[in-house]
């Protein structure tokens, strides 16, 4: 049983970290907290859906929604974050306006789909359980495990090994030189957006598929958790949301094993709270924010 | 000439309605009202029917004059899968009381607001049913959190407010004499689904997964913890989510590992489909008896096979059509209506309304105080429900019928 949970967990995790891991990005570049990242979580389970509804295997409707999804976030960046980017109150006024896009997303949704919940047709998406042991592991589950893995580790090479990375922590340190170096601010801002969107997307289309129920406000609870897991990471570092997310999704399932699963949110939110008044600067911060 | 109210006393036929639907926000707000036809009638009869047009407090007097129906339901949020049946239940009441001639002469004018599943605006669109449309009753609304939050205010501003579909005991018609409710309640579903699934297949152990933050699905875990404990089932894993919740994956893990012989859940809104799927993944594979969340088809048809085995006690039965003639007529009527077959949400609000009318004819007008003097007489009003009576309590005095989810449809629970 021990075994089961720790799959359970990890599982969730994945998706926690791959959806704070889109916004510790925009906020490792930008010091905005974009909160229009939960409706592109949403839209892009949506997209997926849509793409499946159309008779499409839904491996492929993962891959375009998470395009789409980083698509959305370019737009996001053109529409709501650079017309306001050289504001003096840029973070408070990007938070701002992510929170009206946010709505405006959300209201969009609502409009072209309802409040009805959506789930994939019947029988098109695979419904195999592997077992072993003491553990059953549906495929959807592994995929997301596989999935989110692999995005954690491809985004760190990207950020670590690629010029582009490299572009983007030069952003996130220091804007101003970073231009003065060469570095094109607004491509690489628009790219970090992509990436992003791209992240909350996936961690959306994974979310739907594995629980099978799409609503306009989907998007409500999981930020929340990715909030507290960019808190927990250290706000601006990716190693620390991607490890945050599995603590917070093991956090929940232990507690809900060992404690009770009315005590879920209170000790996954104490632990936060915990680990914050010992380390104020997160699991993976640094003491001076130095972001990405 | 004292202004009376601008609406057609007595029309023979059917009314003409116009529905203007227009979004804030994201959630749609409907409105029926009387077209223009109906306001040049009325002004040219001005006659008024027989009252003289007072037009505060909805203390409209004798024959002719409108009976204003506030419904609010959720036709968004969490809620919406029920709250659109209960809407359709209404429109389709209010539709064929005023064809065949309106309540003693009075048309029904409905007003319909959405909710959105929240208790706030609830209570700002109950305020507004009270002080600015001035209705004469209201309806609704969905979820028994509203309820609880909505209750107190209309029983003080003294309007008299019918629950449809409100299933937790207490919070609601207890509050005071304005409140009553024509839906069943856990406390009273919720033992009979119990003691008929034990009796038939003899459970010793069971456990239980139920909405901790939400005062219907925790009434109703409260209930199935004294039903088990009233028919000796030992409960082997008590475990609970919160509302908004997808993933009941590590509650449902623990609850395999106690291996019961069966499971209560007490969840509402699309949560229900989840626990049930996500259920059977978990490798749980024995019977699971519902709430009142469960009543409806959308539960089998999002769980698939996995739905078989639901037991859950209902308030209303489609196929007791064949020995209810009115249960008959409304399931045609609604089927033809809205191209899909009601449920017990449609026809509990549907119900509703028929019992406001005939409280309305008890009372003797269409005024607050008459339709509450009415539904303190109400006797054995011929609705889809069955003969509907009130308890001292202003609950709906009824026995739920057991039905089990096989193959996609709700059918009698065979003992």
């Amino acid at each position: 049983m021990w075994e089961q949970q720790l799959v359970n967990g990890l599982v969730s995790g994945g998706v926690y970290a791959l959806f704070a891991l889109g916004l510790t990005l925009v906020f490792g570049v930008l010091d905005i907290l974009n909160l229009a990242h939960a409706s592109v979580f949403m839209l892009a389970a949506f997209t997926a859906l849509l793409v499946v509804d159309q008779g499409i295997p839904f491996p492929i409707a993962i891959v375009v929604a998470t395009f789409v999804a980083g698509l959305l976030g370019i737009l996001l960046e053109r529409v709501a974050f650079r017309p306001i980017r050289d504001r003096a109150d840029s973070n408070l006024s990007g938070l701002l306006t992510s929170i009206a896009a946010s709505i405006i997303l959300a209201a969009g949704a609502l409009a072209f789909f309802g409040p009805d919940a959506y789930r994939y047709p019947r029988g098109s998406l695979p419904d195999h359980t592997f077992a072993f042991a003491n553990v059953r592991l549906t495929a959807l589950q592994l995929l997301t495990l596989v999935l989110s893995v692999v995005m954690m580790v491809g985004l760190k090479l990207l950020l670590d090994r690629t010029s582009f990375g490299r572009s983007i922590r030069a952003i996130a340190e220091k804007p101003l030189a970073a231009r003065v170096v060469g570095v094109n601010i607004n491509q690489t801002i628009a790219g970090t957006f992509f990436l992003s969107g791209a992240l909350g997307g996936l961690a959306g289309v994974l979310y739907g598929l594995l629980f099978n129920t799409m609503t306009a406000d989907m998007g409500d609870t999981i930020l929340l958790k990715g909030l507290a897991v960019i808190i927990l990471g250290g706000m601006a570092s990716v190693t620390g949301a991607a490890v945050a997310g599995f603590v917070l999704g093991l956090v929940e399932v232990f507690t809900v094993q060992g404690i009770g699963s009315e005590w879920r949110d209170a000790v996954a939110f104490g632990v936060i709270f915990v680990i914050l008044v010992v380390r104020p600067t997160g699991l993976f911060g640094l003491r001076r924010v130095r972001e990405i | 000439m004292i202004l009376c109210r601008l609406r057609p006393p007595e029309t023979g036929g059917r009314l003409r309605r116009r529905t203007t639907q227009h979004t804030t926000e994201g959630k749609t707000h409907m409105r029926a009202r009387t077209n223009v036809a109906g306001f040049l009638l009325a002004v040219t009869l001005a006659a008024c029917g027989g009252g003289d047009g007072t037009t505060a407090g909805g203390n409209d007097e004798g024959s002719g004059e409108s009976l204003t129906l506030g419904a609010m339901f959720a036709q968004t949020g969490d809620a919406a899968i029920f709250g659109e049946s209960q809407i359709n239940g209404v429109r389709l009441a209010v539709e064929e009381i005023n064809g065949d001639g309106g309540v003693d002469g009075a048309q029904i004018d409905l007003l319909v607001e959405d909710t959105g599943s929240q208790n706030e605006q609830a209570i700002n669109i109950l305020q507004r049913f009270i002080n600015q449309d001035q209705v004469d009753v209201v309806v609704g609304p969905t979820l028994s959190a509203e309820g609880k939050a909505v209750a107190p205010i209309a029983n003080s501003a003294q309007v008299p407010i019918i629950g449809a579909s409100w299933a937790a005991p207490t919070g609601t018609t207890d509050v005071g004499p304005y409140v009553w409710r024509v839906a069943l309640t856990d406390g009273q579903n919720i033992p009979k689904a119990v003691e008929a699934a034990v009796e038939r297949d003899g459970y010793e152990t069971a456990a239980l997964l139920f909405g901790s933050d939400d005062p219907f699905t925790q009434a109703g875990g409260q209930a199935f913890e004294s039903a088990a404990q009233e028919t000796g089932i030992d409960l082997v894993a008590i475990e609970t989510f919160a509302a908004g919740d997808r993933d009941f994956s590590s509650q449902l893990t623990k609850i395999a590992a106690a291996n019961p012989d069966a499971l209560f859940v007490s969840a509402t809104g699309e949560s229900t489909a989840s626990i049930v799927e996500q259920a059977r993944q978990a490798g749980i594979a024995v019977p699971i008896v519902g709430g009142n969340g469960f009543n409806t088809p959308t539960v089998p048809e999002n769980a698939g096979d996995a739905a078989n085995g639901v037991i859950v006690a209902a308030a209303w039965d489609a196929s007791s059509g064949a020995d209810n003639p009115t249960n008959a007529a409304f399931i045609e009527a609604y089927t033809a209506e809205y191209n899909k077959a009601p449920d017990q949400f449609a026809a509990q609000a549907y119900s509703a309304v028929y019992v406001l009318a005939e409280a309305a004819r008890l009372g003797g007008g269409t005024g607050r105080e008459q339709i509450l003097d009415g539904l303190k007489q109400v006797e054995n009003v011929d609705t889809p429900l069955g003969d509907f009576n009130f308890t001292e309590g202003r609950d709906a005095d009824a026995e739920p019928v057991i039905l089990e989810i096989q193959n996609g449809e709700y059918i009698r629970f065979e003992s």
